[in-house]
């Protein structure tokens, strides 16, 4: 079987018909970043086959409920009229290779639709201004006996559907990273039997076990008949003979019952685990609430820091600090004012600098008040005209030049501004110190900010984590605790009530047994008319319960060679893959009475580093083997289909494990993000590499920022 | 009437340009309350002293010219406000006036030198914002302007 091609048309990020992609045989490669459409490819293959699509933390959801979601944004936001159509579909052509006949290797078409119609204007994504048709689902291909072409359509089509891709099988052969977890997981034991009695050949020889215990149970009684013939006591014979009878039926009974109730008692044990693990899970959340409450408040408190800061900042930049760097302009304005004053002083030494001739006025005064001239000696009586020349001499000086009303307006305002530039002075030796703290204080608690918004992330991840994981609805807190508390009472009780039932049965076919035993015993004794008369059903039943006893043994056996083979088989690539990474060692063991998975050393001691990407590797090689023992044993092949498979892994161990299931498949299509741009080349040109794809999400508009509207995946054919 | 009384019932001009792309961009209008996401200046009168002030710093001096100008604020209301701001912007006219000391009795004068650092500090502001328009939107790039500024030692 492998996969021809898939073509999407306006399906999730996937616009209009041009997104094709054609297959080889070998290993396919769809690589493309986060956000790129890889997801929803997978999601198409799955649409098709169970018109389903992956929701996440919610699983599988079928089509009905879904409304228009996964139509394509870009189709439905283009559309402006009532009773615009618009198609949603995937088509994929697969080949059938694994009939014996070759002619009846053909291709079938296997293709989904849906269809929505406008009814209503506003608003194109909802849901409710659209009118939905049911999805429907085609097969067709070409009859190999009249070459007529067949179209099967919906019941039909997912019967030949069935036969095509078995739905035991396909959650194995196409699995989503994120379902990995629930495939395989390593603390449920019924999860790795499971995937061995779904694909593998082994639960045959219970069916055969079964047929040959009814055919062994029905010789012996047509013998237990003949043989009561010939008995000489015919009447006790059939008495002990119906007895045995009873016996053996109500043994029947009780297997059949066990088996029943065992498997009750497995689902009930499986519920359990869930609600251990839920109640684990509510647990853990009220802690992780608290400490997300702290950090929130503890974010709150910084802000309000920050904003504080801030508000001090702007308050300071527009009273001081924005004159940072004007320093020397200020000296040159003191500069200026200075100059003004030894002008003003150069005025006034001038002013008081008097002619030779004339005596100073102390001089001039004191002549006056002794009316007589000092320097010729003469008297100047009061008012005398010696007198009146003295006093003119005293009053001759007229106004100084630096009492002008210019000057002494000037001189005020420097006196003003010289004080005011000596206060600016002051202040301004102290900003760049100011600014500099400040920002510090900034940084620092922006920093505190991002430590704390990261612990929260963290702390959200974590309640994330528990939702999504364990399935539970955790904000509803108490009550769902109390809910799931119930139900952990209830399980355990009926649990107990079942082993309880089991165990008697078992204990009731014990004694039967013994019972039969001994009738037999009684029976043997009564003799025979003719003990040489042969009883051809006596010794059929011979080989009837010899058969019946080995085949429990041999399936038995072939279960354990199968684990081993298993074991061997995922060892082989899981150490090819871990051979390349230095974290990773030791080997894959299946604990054979848990059917745990272990990762041990040499000698058979668990190691116990696991991380995330160990768990996810062991799972892909235990899966792998078990897909490829089962196309050996049952001579077909499927195609290998998953999405996001290497997330946990790094580059050398992804590439290492695409390798290694290039060596395990027919075909294998990864969709996968871990190949960078730049490492696309590379790839090409790997020889196992036989076809390769990238999808990148784009627009028309140019805009860098593309809206739901606007953006589509591109699919990019680089080797095909 | 001292300088100060006499500069206060003066308008400082600006181009209308200037207002539209620079002082409306970057300053509230009065007396909002004060919050982290707001504009960085809170009054029109503080984007004017910055411009300025860059204007001063750069030497660069632009006469306003006619056509497009604005009368926004008086300078009264940067001295009711600014405090210290209005006695430096004052000092630094006094710096770069060709009158020299004698500006302290002109303040015409006073104001018009302030008026074209100004214009010469919007056109600065403006050129950056032509560079990179975002430059100013993180409240961090105020700062960073000024410690980019050289202290220039006499």
């Amino acid at each position: 079987m492998f996969i021809k091609s898939i073509k999407l048309k306006n399906f999730q990020s996937y616009y209009g018909d041009k997104n094709e992609i054609e297959f080889t045989e070998g290993l396919n490669i769809i690589a493309g970043s986060i956000a790129s459409g890889k997801s929803k490819l997978f999601d198409a293959f799955y649409w098709v086959l169970n018109d389903k699509i992956f929701v996440t933390g919610k699983d599988w959801v079928s089509t009905k409920n879904l409304g228009i979601s996964f139509v394509n944004d870009k189709a439905k936001y283009e559309s402006n009229d009532i009773d615009d159509l618009i198609e949603t579909s995937v088509k994929i052509v697969v080949k059938n290779n694994n009939e014996k006949r070759s002619s009846r290797n053909i291709d079938y078409t296997i293709k989904r639709q849906f269809l929505i119609r406008r009814k209503e204007l506003s608003d194109c994504f909802s849901t409710g201004n659209w009118n939905i048709s049911p999805s429907t689902l085609t097969v067709e291909y070409v009859d190999p006996k009249t070459s007529n072409t067949e179209i099967a359509h919906n019941q039909e089509a997912r019967e030949l559907i069935e036969t095509l891709f078995p739905s035991k099988i396909s959650p194995y052969i196409w699995f989503q990273g994120e379902a990995l977890d629930k495939l395989i997981d390593f603390d449920n034991k019924g999860t790795i039997r499971r995937a061995i009695d779904y694909i593998s050949y082994v639960p045959l020889y219970k069916v055969m076990n079964n047929i040959i215990s009814e055919v062994d149970k029905k010789i012996s009684n047509r013998a237990r008949k003949e043989v009561g013939k010939l008995s000489t006591d015919i009447k006790r014979y059939e008495e002990l003979s119906r007895e045995i009878e009873v016996k053996n039926s109500a043994i029947s009974n009780n297997k059949k019952l066990i088996e029943e109730k065992s498997k009750t008692l497995g689902e009930r044990e499986e519920q359990l685990e869930e609600v251990e693990t839920a109640l684990a899970a509510l647990v853990e959340f009220p802690a992780l609430n608290e400490e997300k409450r702290e950090v929130e408040n503890d974010i709150e408190t910084i802000n309000q820091n920050i904003e504080n800061l801030d508000i001090k900042e702007r308050k300071k930049f527009s009273s001081l600090w924005m004159l940072y760097g004007s320093k020397h302009l200020f000296q040159k304005a003191g500069d200026k004012l200075i100059e003004f004053e030894d002008y003003r002083q150069s005025l006034i030494n001038k002013e008081y600098k008097l002619p030779e001739d004339v005596p100073g006025d102390v001089y001039l005064n004191k002549m006056l008040e002794k009316e007589i001239c000092l320097i010729c000696d003469r008297p100047a009586e009061e008012n005398s005209e010696a007198w009146n020349n003295i006093k003119a001499k005293l009053n001759r000086k007229h106004k100084p030049e630096y009492l002008s009303e210019e000057n002494e307006k000037i001189n005020k305002e420097v006196l003003t501004f010289k004080a005011k530039l000596a206060g600016l002075s002051r202040n301004y030796g102290t900003i760049q110190k100011e600014i500099l703290d400040h920002r510090e204080k900034l940084d620092e608690a922006y920093e505190e900010r991002n430590i704390y918004k990261e612990k929260l992330q963290t702390v959200n991840d974590e309640i994330d984590r528990l939702y999504t994981k364990r399935g539970i609805d955790i904000s509803e807190g108490a009550q769902t605790h109390r809910k799931k508390h119930g139900e952990y009472k209830t399980l355990n009780e009926v649990i107990r009530n079942l082993n309880r039932k089991i165990e008697g049965m078992k204990a009731s076919i014990k004694d039967a047994e013994m019972d039969i035993g001994k009738l037999e015993g009684e029976l043997n004794k009564i003799q025979r008319t003719n003990e040489d008369v042969k009883v051809v059903e006596e010794e059929i039943a011979k080989y009837t319960k010899y058969l019946s006893n080995h085949i429990s043994e041999i399936e038995k056996k072939e279960y354990d060679k199968l684990i081993d083979q298993i074991e061997s088989e995922a060892n082989l690539s899981f150490t090819d893959i871990t051979s390349v990474n230095n974290t990773i060692d030791g080997f894959i063991k299946i604990d054979r009475d848990t059917f745990r998975v272990l990762n041990v050393d040499h000698d058979g001691r668990e190691l116990e580093n696991y991380n995330t990407g160990h768990h996810t590797l062991m799972k892909m090689c235990i899966i792998n083997a078990i897909i490829s023992l089962t196309n050996d044993y049952k001579d077909a092949s499927y195609p290998f289909i998953t999405d996001a498979p290497t997330s946990n892994l790094d580059d050398k161990a992804t590439f290492a494990y695409l390798e290694s299931i290039s060596n395990t498949f027919n075909q294998s299509i990864v969709i996968t993000k871990d190949i960078a741009e730049d490492e696309i080349d590379d790839i090409k040109n790997k020889e196992y590499v036989t076809g390769l794809f990238h999808l990148k999400i784009k627009n028309d508009t140019g805009n860098e920022i593309m809206d739901r509207k606007d953006a589509y995946t591109q699919i990019s054919s680089i080797k095909n | 009437m001292s300088l100060v009384a006499e500069l206060s019932d003066k308008r400082l001009r600006y181009r209308v340009a200037h207002r539209k792309n620079i002082m409306d961009r970057f300053s509230d209008v009065q007396g909002s309350q004060r919050t982290i996401d707001r504009k960085y200046f809170s009054q029109l009168w503080e984007s004017y002293t910055w411009a300025a002030i860059i204007g001063f710093i750069n030497n660069k001096r632009v006469p306003l010219g006619t056509g497009g100008i604005d009368n926004a604020f008086k300078f009264s209301v940067i001295y009711n406000n600014g405090g210290e701001l209005a006695d430096a912007l004052i000092l630094l006219a006094l710096a770069e006036s060709d009158k020299g000391y004698k500006s302290l009795i002109d303040p015409d004068e006073i104001i018009r030198v302030i008026e074209e650092y100004a214009n010469g500090g919007f056109e600065i502001i403006q050129s950056k914002l032509r560079e990179d328009d975002s430059y100013f939107n993180n409240p961090d790039a105020f700062i960073e302007e000024l410690l980019e500024r050289e202290e220039i030692e006499i």
